[in-house]
């Protein structure tokens, strides 16, 4: 019935029909044979990919509007076929559950006829399997799910598994892997499932081990409806983009269809469900917009001609020919969105270097105290301790944390001076911080010589540079030198970062307690044979008039930390398709959560050393993924609604000529190519909804602009 | 068991069927030379019973209009006229025809009343 007269000029209507099987008991179970509802008349079927269920609809002409029958129950199981007589050549347009009932009914009027109706809508097994299986915690082994847990023989048992529900399931959650580099074997289902573990002992999730979990027998409460013993199985689930590694995909709260469809989109897919003419059901995962071949034997997701007839060409030869002739069209090309000049942003570059900084604190605020050879230039705590009023002695009042009158910067601010805030009077510490004398030119000078930055205050960041144990930045380091920076050493005291410019505080309580490690004594001048510590390293300076800014002082305080300076990755790219718009449309893409330039300089004192740097340089990464941006954007969009003059059902092979994911490459009769160039592929028009109207025994296909498939990198 | 058409209309009837009527959907393509048809099956036939209704006095001319189209209400039956029987058939208008001077009632010279009718029907196979 579905072939005979395809390539007939004078068509016969091809009928539908209804057949219900009915579930007894709460959940309901279904058994028995179909029962065809001969009176019914469909009156449209809805085919949708990804999470939108797909939608039947029928009525009963012959019954009255308050006259629902036996026969028609809620969850009922629906079948919609084509009427051949062999069941081997039958095609499956629709499988599902009645899941409401529309009675209507109206008197009418002169010129309005009344009616009566009954309307029974049917939802597909995606329906099912998102209002039956929400996705709620983790599955992982606890301690009794091993074979000698603990022990260096420990290992995983079959079959045996712990639903961890106070645990959201978040795959690979702030981008550390989860998932259990052991698999959990399910004997009863010959099936492997990836679980969850701690970071400490797991490996990544990729797309693939995420649907895996979801489809899991465990996780699928529809599993008696939908049985899928081993999504590795699903068509379409082994294309390479499924490797992807997906990082902190929350599906926790969502139903199994959603989580599928956020996975999904994520790398650029979307998925269907198929049947065959022995009543499976079967999900199908298909790239966007990818459809290629003609034959669904080698792709999910195949290409169509529909054609257009020619000015003055005869009907009759296109029909003759066997071709999916369409009635009316709308057509839709726009190059308003078109971005084929995208602007790609990464996070600002950082760089980790060593650099002396600027006491940050006015010269005229600390006056040693020399008076009585020295006795109470400094006073350790422990002789604080025995002192009954330690604010008699200066160096307490000003300049221990405790003193009544403590002048808080003094000896304990440091500054790298990026801003030039300490250049002038009163500080004067010489020119603002150039960072261009410790950064590589390439990243920081532009061709004519002129540096990339701006005079504005940062903050001092974690180092690169990262311990060779825990894989964490080995912090901020500071170090102090006693002689003018022949040699330098890490004092030990209690120093945080400044939170609005480079620099350093020192919160140690008594500075003359960071005693210089080889505990020697001050040479020369006033402070001659006085105990050298970072106090009096400070007082001897100022004793002797040194000048900071001319590089006389003796003590000297330097970092190595890494800065976020004023650039970022950045880059516009050029347009190289003729098929867009003239214009150079521009469009910002925010990508600093991605793609950095992050170095460690030479400047650096770890360069060169043992210890390890997290450095990055993601230009090239990042110029594919723009690339990839403007191939996916730079063309004009192309949607459109097609109907076509007759339903087209299959081929007697058991399924229907077209499926959501096929593209339509071109309009034969007036040769219109549909076909957009994407980088070095072309892709086409993809069908996002197919509706079958058997009313009119016409059937149309939507499709959508293809720049709704993500780019994949 | 099909009833006969001469107890509801009497005998004075003429009695004819149409051929089935036939439902196809054309499809044109713009600037293309041609159609597809769809043939969207047939609608049943039509049946057209004509005649006359004659009583002793005008109520009872109407009345007994009133049984026939009491007849529009029924379902689908089997009807039979002069050995001809049709199938699931329903009654879809009766009309009363008048003269040129729009009168449908006429009064004989015996005393009668009685009036020309149209009824349409259908087959519904």
């Amino acid at each position: 019935m579905t072939v005979a007269d395809a390539k007939s000029i004078d068509r016969t209507a091809q009928p539908l029909i209804v057949e219900l099987i009915f579930g007894f008991g709460s959940p309901p179970l279904y058994y028995g044979v179909w029962y065809p509802l001969w009176d019914a008349k469909v009156d449209r079927i809805e085919i949708n990919h990804g999470a939108r269920s797909s939608l039947a609809c029928f009525w009963l002409p012959a019954q009255r509007w308050d006259s629902i029958r036996g026969l028609v129950r809620f969850a009922v199981r629906v079948r919609i076929r084509t009427a051949e007589p062999d069941p081997a050549q039958r095609s499956v347009l629709f499988l599902g559950f009645l899941t409401s009932h529309d009675s209507s009914f109206s008197g009418g009027a002169e010129t309005d006829p009344g009616f009566e109706r009954n309307v029974f809508y049917a939802r597909d097994y995606r329906w099912l399997l998102g209002a039956i299986s929400p996705v709620v915690g983790q599955l992982a082994r606890s301690p009794d799910d091993y074979d000698n847990y603990g022990t260096s023989s420990q290992s995983p048992r079959d079959d045996l598994y712990t639903w961890l529900t106070g645990r959201r399931i978040i795959f690979n959650a702030d981008g550390r892997p989860n998932r259990d580099p052991d698999l959990l074997k399910l004997t009863k289902y010959d099936c492997e499932v990836p679980i969850f573990a701690d970071p400490d002992n797991a490996v990544p999730w990729t797309a693939r081990d995420m649907v895996r979990f979801l489809l899991c027998p465990p996780n699928n409460f529809a599993y008696d409806y939908l049985p899928i013993p081993d999504p590795l199985a699903l068509t379409g689930l082994s294309h390479g983009d499924f490797d992807a590694v997906l990082n902190h995909i929350v599906v926790d709260g969502l139903n199994t269809v959603e989580a599928l469809d956020l996975i999904c989109r994520n790398i650029g897919f979307s998925f269907r469900e198929d049947y065959d003419n022995s009543d499976n059901v079967s999900l199908v995962f298909f790239k966007s917009g990818a459809a290629s071949g003609y034959s669904r034997s080698s792709s999910p997701a195949v290409l169509h001609s529909l054609h257009a007839p020619a000015v003055g060409e005869s009907v009759s030869t296109a029909v003759s020919q066997g071709k999916k002739l369409l009635w009316s069209a709308v057509l839709s090309r726009d190059i308003a969105a078109i971005v084929n000049k995208p602007w790609g942003l990464g996070a600002p570059h950082r760089f980790e270097f060593t650099a002396e900084l600027v006491p940050a604190w006015l010269d005229s605020e600390l006056v040693p105290d020399t008076a009585d050879g020295n006795a109470n230039l400094f006073i350790i705590d422990a002789d604080l301790q025995k002192e009954t009023n330690p604010n008699s002695k200066n160096y307490y009042k000003y300049y221990h944390i405790r003193g009544n009158s403590f002048l808080r910067d003094v000896g304990r601010r440091w500054a790298l001076n990026e801003s030039g805030r300490y250049s002038l009077a009163p500080y004067a510490r010489g020119m603002p911080f150039d960072f261009s004398t410790v950064i590589d030119s390439k990243y920081i000078v532009d061709a004519a010589g002129r540096r990339l930055f701006a005079p504005f205050n940062r903050r001092l960041l974690p180092c690169l540079t990262i311990e060779k144990d825990s894989l964490n930045s080995i912090g901020i380091k500071v170090e102090f030198s006693f002689d003018g920076g022949a040699a330098w050493q890490v004092l030990p005291a209690a120093i945080s970062s400044l939170d609005d410019q480079c620099g350093i505080y020192i919160a140690d309580p008594n500075l003359a307690e960071m005693v210089e490690q080889t505990n020697t004594v001050v040479s020369g001048g006033v402070l001659d044979g006085v105990q050298l510590n970072y106090f009096t390293s400070l007082c001897d300076d100022k004793l002797n008039a040194r000048s900071f800014k001319l590089g006389q002082w003796r003590t000297r305080c330097r970092v190595t930390a890494s800065v976020q300076l004023d650039r970022r990755l950045a880059r516009l790219t050029t347009p190289t398709t003729a098929y867009g718009s003239p214009f150079h449309q521009r469009r910002a893409f925010d990508f600093s959560d991605r793609y950095e330039i992050a170095k460690r300089t030479a400047a650096s004192i770890f360069h060169g050393g043992s210890l390890s740097a997290d450095e990055s340089d993601s230009t090239s990464v990042f110029d594919e993924h723009l690339d990839s941006v403007r191939d996916a954007n730079q063309d004009m969009s192309v949607s459109g609604r097609f109907t076509l003059e007759r339903l087209w059902l299959g081929d007697g092979s058991g399924r229907p000529d077209f499926a959501v994911g096929d593209g339509i490459e071109r309009l034969t009769g007036r040769q219109f190519g549909l076909s957009i160039t994407s980088g070095a592929t072309a892709k086409h028009p993809e069908i996002v909804r197919i509706v079958y109207l058997p009313e009119s025994q016409r059937m149309s296909l939507y499709t959508r602009d293809l720049r709704y498939a993500e780019a994949v990198v | 068991m099909a009833t006969d058409l001469t107890t509801i209309f009497g005998s004075e009837i003429k009695v004819y069927a149409h051929p089935r009527i036939v439902h196809r959907q054309y499809a044109g393509f713009p600037g293309a030379d041609g159609l597809t048809a769809m043939f969207l099956g047939s609608r049943g036939f039509p049946l057209v019973i004509s005649g006359v209704v004659r009583e002793a006095s005008r109520p009872l001319c109407e009345a007994a209009v009133s049984s026939i189209a009491d007849y529009l209400w029924a379902a689908a039956a089997d009807y039979s006229f002069y050995g001809t029987t049709y199938e699931a058939v329903v009654f879809e208008r009766i009309q009363l025809v008048p003269d040129s001077e729009g009168k449908a009632l006429h009064l004989n010279s015996l005393g009668q009343v009685f009036c020309q009718f149209v009824c349409h029907a259908r087959s519904l196979l």
